[in-house]
């Protein structure tokens, strides 16, 4: 018996995150059913039922699909696979800078599947994309170079090892999460690329049937990745990790229900405004109470 | 019944298209969404995209211009897919029969699956209607199916 437990435990820090990473899509799907349920309530409607996105899956896997041209399939693909690969990640704790730059890398593919099919609206759906990116890849950056100078360290694990959490030493910066979380959960006021019925789903328009059913599937990871990320603000115990998450997603919820669409350079102004001057003000209490590690 | 079936039950997405109505039976369509009738009840999510789409629904009497653009819509989406013609107008032509500018009715231009009439439709109109155009998806998905087949083995 002994010997048994012995011969596996190199396994045990993977057991957790593999099951998590096979839960990823069902919890993400889950979460958008609780959202379209919970807005529902709060215009006074009853609302689809909770697992309404696994419905329309399954709806989209027996569509038949139109296709336009390849290359707009083959970058689809590669932004879902990229989200589980960015997912996967930071599940099993690898560089956080890495894990940065791959889920950047999959926005850059939803913009060029956008620019890849011969649409106006999938054009302006595509560049409204990359502004968005612009807007929140620089403010996430930063929060990763400030944890590295919290923490001494770009792995996920050395977040593990300090001594107090992130949330006491980053509180400004956690804010500044909060601030850009719409623009990844494509919600208001900050749903711009994919505004519906304005431009009719921007980058996503010219999927149809399984392929557009396989776009939606690496939201659902996206959904997931971003909870987790927020997440590693307060490791310490798991009760608050997760109230953390729960707080993050509820947030998202009633300011995407509080707020309208915004255009691009307004977001642009307020996103860099707001969150530049929130770490400026994080890094000056670093440097002031000397838990910088270098 | 089959899983894709039953998910197709519950999730139909709706193409709204006015074709040249009085506006009339889009206001009573559009208060189908409200809280009194929310048709979201059913998974039903308007799309704004033909590609998207499973159930199309025409309002108004088709205007000759807008002929064309009526019939690269319905070729733009996906198979399963059903036509509505909600209201009097797009059922018959209603009080626009005979006019100058007019193809008179939905079905001279597109196949109609669901007929609602009514001016204006009542929203529990809608819902029956939609209700029914719900239970034509699989069947025509059966039928698409054994054409391939038939198809198929005519090629052998």
């Amino acid at each position: 018996m002994m010997e048994t437990t012995t011969q596996f435990s190199w396994a045990y820090p993977y057991i957790l995150p593999t099951i998590l990473l096979i839960l990823s899509p069902i919890i993400g799907g889950l979460l958008i059913g609780i959202d379209r349920k919970l807005t529902a309530r709060l215009q006074n409607r009853r609302g689809p039922p909770i697992v309404q996105p696994f419905y329309d899956m399954l709806k989209l896997f027996g569509k038949e699909d139109k296709i336009v041209n390849r290359s707009y399939l083959v970058f689809g693909s590669a932004y879902s696979s990229t989200v589980v690969l960015s997912t996967a990640l930071l599940l099993f704790q690898y560089d956080l800078l890495v894990v940065t730059f791959v889920f950047g890398l999959s926005f850059i593919f939803l913009v060029l599947a956008g620019y890849s099919a011969r649409s106006q609206f999938s054009f302006v759906g595509a560049t409204r994309e990359l502004m968005q990116m612009m807007t929140y890849e620089p403010i996430l950056l930063l929060i990763v170079f400030m944890i590295r100078l919290v923490t001494g360290s770009f792995e996920v694990e050395a977040i593990f090892d300090a001594s107090q959490p992130l949330l006491f030493t980053l509180p400004l910066a956690f804010l500044a999460l909060l601030v850009i979380l719409p623009i990844k959960f494509r919600k208001s006021p900050f749903d711009i690329s994919t505004a519906h019925s304005e431009i009719a789903q921007g980058p996503t328009i010219e999927f149809a049937g399984k392929y557009l059913a396989i776009v939606e599937t690496g939201h659902f990871f996206e959904m997931f990745f971003v909870l987790w990320f927020i997440g590693l603000f307060y490791v310490q115990s798991w009760p608050i990790r997760i109230g953390l998450m729960v707080f993050a997603f509820l947030f998202s919820l009633v300011v995407d229900n509080a707020t309208a669409r915004l255009r691009v350079d307004q977001m642009l102004k307020q996103v860099y405004i707001v969150g530049m001057i929130l770490l400026i003000i994080n890094l000056a209490y670093i440097i002031v109470t000397g838990s910088w590690i270098v | 019944m089959s899983i894709i079936e039953f998910a197709r039950k519950k999730s139909p997405w709706v193409l709204h298209v006015n074709a040249g109505g009085c506006n009339g039976c889009n206001l009573e369509l559009l208060s189908c969404l409200t809280p009194r009738y929310d048709v979201s009840r059913f998974g039903v999510y308007n799309t704004d995209n033909p590609k998207h789409a499973d159930v199309m629904i025409v309002i108004g009497p088709v205007t000759l211009k807008y002929k064309e653009i009526i019939t690269n819509l319905y070729n733009q989406m996906p198979d399963p897919k059903v036509v509505m013609a909600v209201g009097t107008c797009t059922c018959t032509g209603g009080i626009y029969q005979g006019c100058y500018g007019h193809c008179g009715a939905l079905d001279q231009v597109l196949p109609v699956d669901v007929y609602v009439p009514g001016c204006n439709v009542r929203p529990e109109a809608i819902i029956d209607g939609l209700v029914l155009a719900l239970d034509m998806l699989n069947e025509k998905e059966r039928k698409i199916l054994e054409d391939k087949k038939a198809k198929a083995k005519g090629v052998a």
